[in-house]
């Protein structure tokens, strides 16, 4: 397997990209085939991803055209029996209101990457906030999310410097919302924080097309 | 799951497990400016609940400019009636950015099979809702929740039939015996009622032996109520008929008797002793304390979610009797048979729910005699300025002698005021047909009325006159049937109150109908075929729920302490504050005013004035 931090911290596109070749030849004969295959549909999923103490809280949702579909939405806190402790799980369950609670093993893994299938995914900070659940799914399964990203907030940031060239970047989901009057209910939660960062998409997408 | 806010009907409707499954079916949407939601015909998918943004409803096979047909904003549903209906009848477009809830079809269709009131809020009709705002404003009351929908039959004590053969001293012997106030009286034609003062009297005063019998003594006049009617109704008769029980009937049989102590010991919450304590006032200190807490009981009356003309009904009764205790302190008794005190405006139809202010006159017998006349008319309005009734900004007041007159002064007036027609006499044409007596001798008020009626209902040039300032003040609708929503609130007086209730007075005047309430007179001209029922009824939800809106300002401009000169703006109602629910209610009802104001233009020939 090819080291992670040797081809990522210089050429962090390049390495990814080739990492993502190898693995798809590597499982071109698996039964994950298919994840490697490009999308050609018109739906995204939204993710978000908490981690603490060997926990991590996980919320994907569909995104279909212009419909969140919340009520399908897969969210659960994926608890490492090793290292979690039932008060790590506790807090998760608490601070970001996840009520299913499933140990980190092959099958909760695989249950979720069957949910997010090829669709492309999108989130805030999405690579930063996917580091620890990737970590988890080369070690149980062998390979890294294959799918094509869109990190919302590089695009928040793209629109913000191209409106205002000398505005404050922020990193904070809550004021990107603000900043563009996209309504959320508390983005602290792990299933709000995917709506949300799929609202701003929606938002700023508009934006585009606009601007096209 | 989402977080959504699920406290306004109908998702108040639904029970936690209800709500539940609603917070974990609901989907997001997002739309852009202009993006058509759904489209004429296209098959109900979802219901859509608006977290932000603006829906319009629009129908495509119209001219633009008259297309538009609904508007919906944050905390409107739409999408319901589609998925009842099968299709869209409409197309839903968002005027803004928009952000909504989805039900699916499915859930919806659930929802409604498992919880019928939920169905049936997709059922009904203005009133119906209504009932429901109501009942919803019930449960936040927080005194007795429940009392003033207690049935009589919950109250009500088995009557103590005696055979008409007994006598006195039986009688005496089974009141005690049984710890009762009153019996009743089995007669062959039909039941009467003696009470220990009954008793009393025909002992000591009529001096009576013991043995009477007490088919001699008992009173036959009953005041009687169902068994199914509210209690409050029962403390309404015994209000007005100053008796303090009545029978209860149930097909032509005596059930049982509500003692005005029974009724008071549901009254836990001292606010409702109000009207005890008016028929017990012995002097005018005691009357203006009374008649100062009828705020208070305004309030709780509302807060248990009391339907608007029962507590309309309550409140004329308690106001006719605090005016007649007034009259009776202040004006000596050689002058009550010849004269005749009655209140008009407002007050005179039974819809002046808290004291605004007092239009009274006077009307005399023709050979009637009353040096020091003015003195006493003076001393009366002082009394009843004391009681708590603001004096009528235009003076209309026994006070002033142009409202005090003798009978055929009256019937001049009322002449010269038909035959002039300007605007101050019909003014006060107005004033004069909703003149109610509420003390001395009625019946000089009678003949007064008889020649109004005489003078006036058969003048159609009259009629129109009247009639035309009905549609004087425009009704708050935009030109697209929605709500304007001006900055300062919409005047709820001038926009629908007054419509309705000139209108009505019109109608009445032209049909000859003597009851004086709005309500009644609507009853009485469905009766009589000049409005059918169904219209009728629309009419009085519309009208009690202006007042009701209005009602509710008042009170709270009362207990914010605001001047009584600027209650100009307590007429006014914020549309922007009302729930959703209520200002769909507004915007139906202004809908039926439009309607009864183009039936009398119709009726009374006023396109062209």
């Amino acid at each position: 397997m090819i080291s992670r931090h040797a081809l990522d911290a210089p050429l962090g596109w390049l390495g990814s990209m080739l990492r993502r070749g190898s693995e798809r030849r590597r499982y071109a004969a698996s039964p994950y085939a298919w994840l490697f295959q490009p999308y050609l549909g018109n739906e995204l999923v939204a993710l978000s991803c908490f981690a603490h103490h060997g926990v991590i809280s996980v919320a994907a949702v569909t995104l279909r055209q212009h419909q969140i579909l919340t009520s399908g939405a897969w969210v659960a806190a994926l608890s490492n029996t090793a290292s979690g402790s039932a008060a790590a799980e506790r807090r998760h369950q608490l601070l970001y209101s996840v009520d299913t609670t499933l140990p980190l093993n092959i099958e909760s893994l695989r249950s979720l990457i069957e949910f997010i299938g090829n669709r492309p995914i999108l989130g805030w900070q999405l690579e930063q906030r996917l580091a620890p659940l990737e970590q988890q799914l080369r070690r149980h399964l062998g390979f890294g999310l294959p799918n094509a990203r869109v990190d919302v907030t590089k695009l928040h940031q793209r629109y913000l410097r191209r409106l205002h060239p000398q505005a404050e970047q922020q990193a904070e989901l809550a004021c990107a919302l603000r900043c563009w009057q996209v309504p959320s209910a508390a983005p602290q939660r792990a299933l709000e924080d995917a709506t949300a960062s799929a609202l701003l998409y929606l938002h700023l997408r508009r934006d585009a097309d606009q601007v096209v | 799951m989402v977080d959504v806010d699920l406290s306004q009907p109908p998702f108040s409707l639904l029970d936690a497990k209800g709500k539940e499954q609603v917070r974990h079916g609901m989907d997001l949407a997002y739309f852009d400016r202009h993006d058509i939601i759904v489209e004429t015909g296209q098959a109900g998918e979802y219901v859509y609940l608006i977290h932000k943004g603006e829906v319009a409803e629009l129908d495509p096979t119209l001219p633009a400019s008259v297309s538009r047909i609904g508007h919906y904003t944050a905390g409107d549903l739409f999408g319901a009636i589609s998925i009842l209906n099968g299709k869209s009848r409409y197309r839903f477009q968002a005027e803004q950015e928009c952000l909504c809830y989805l039900m699916p079809k499915a859930l919806f269709k659930a929802l409604c099979d498992q919880y019928p009131d939920f169905n049936q809020f997709f059922h009904q009709s203005l009133a119906h809702k209504a009932r429901l705002l109501t009942e919803k404003r019930a449960e936040g009351g927080v005194t007795m929740a429940g009392f003033m929908l207690a049935r009589v039959s919950e109250c009500m004590r088995a009557p103590l039939l005696l055979p008409s053969d007994a006598d006195i001293g039986k009688a005496v012997r089974t009141l005690n015996d049984s710890h009762a106030d009153s019996l009743l009286v089995e007669t062959a034609s039909q039941p009467g009622i003696v009470t220990k003062t009954d008793l009393l009297n025909a002992i000591v005063l009529a001096e009576h032996p013991v043995t009477t019998l007490l088919a001699d003594i008992a009173q036959y006049t009953l005041v009687t109520v169902t068994p199914n009617q509210y209690l409050f109704e029962a403390l309404v008769s015994m209000t007005r008929h100053k008796v303090t029980r009545v029978v209860v009937i149930d097909d032509a049989q005596v059930v049982g008797v509500v003692e005005l102590t029974d009724v008071l010991s549901y009254f836990s919450s001292r606010s409702y002793v109000v009207s005890l304590q008016v028929e017990q006032a012995g002097d005018l200190p005691s009357l203006a304390a009374a008649s100062h807490r009828t705020p208070e009981l305004v309030n709780a009356l509302m807060a248990q979610g009391v339907k608007l003309r029962f507590a309309m009904d309550l409140l004329a009764a308690l106001n006719g009797r605090i005016m007649s205790k007034a009259w009776e302190f202040t004006i000596d008794t050689t002058h009550h048979q010849h004269s005749c005190m009655m209140v008009m405006g407002s007050e005179g139809r039974g819809e002046q729910i808290l004291k605004t202010d007092q239009d009274n006159g006077l009307i005399l017998a023709d050979d009637a005699e009353w040096p020091g006349l003015s003195d006493d008319m003076q001393r009366l309005t002082d009394t009843l300025i004391e009681l708590g009734y603001p004096p009528c900004p235009g003076n209309i007041m026994v006070s002033n002698p142009a409202w005090v007159g003798t009978v055929s002064e009256w019937k001049g007036h009322i002449a010269r005021w038909a035959s002039s027609r300007d605007g101050d006499s019909l003014m006060k044409l107005a004033i004069m047909l909703d003149a109610h007596g509420v003390a001395g001798n009625p019946s000089l008020l009678e003949s007064v009325r008889e020649e109004l009626f005489e003078r006036c209902s058969r003048d159609e040039l009259l009629l129109s006159y009247f009639a035309r300032t009905a549609l004087r003040f425009s009704t708050p609708l935009t030109l697209f049937g929605s709500l304007k929503k001006p900055q300062h609130g919409i005047d709820i007086k001038k926009g629908g109150i007054f419509p309705i209730v000139h209108g009505v007075r019109t109608m009445a005047l032209e049909r000859r109908i003597y009851a004086t309430s709005t309500f009644d007179r609507l009853d009485a001209l469905a009766e009589d075929g000049r409005l059918n029922r169904r219209f009728a009824d629309d009419l009085g939800e519309a009208l009690a729920l202006f007042t009701e809106l209005r009602l509710r300002r008042q009170l709270q401009d009362i207990s914010d302490g605001t001047p009584a000169d600027q209650q100009e703006r307590s007429n006014r109602v914020i549309v922007q504050d009302l729930s959703s629910l209520e200002r769909d209610l507004l915007r139906e009802a202004l809908h039926i005013v439009k309607d009864f104001k183009q039936r009398l233009s119709h009726r009374y020939h006023l396109e062209y004035s």
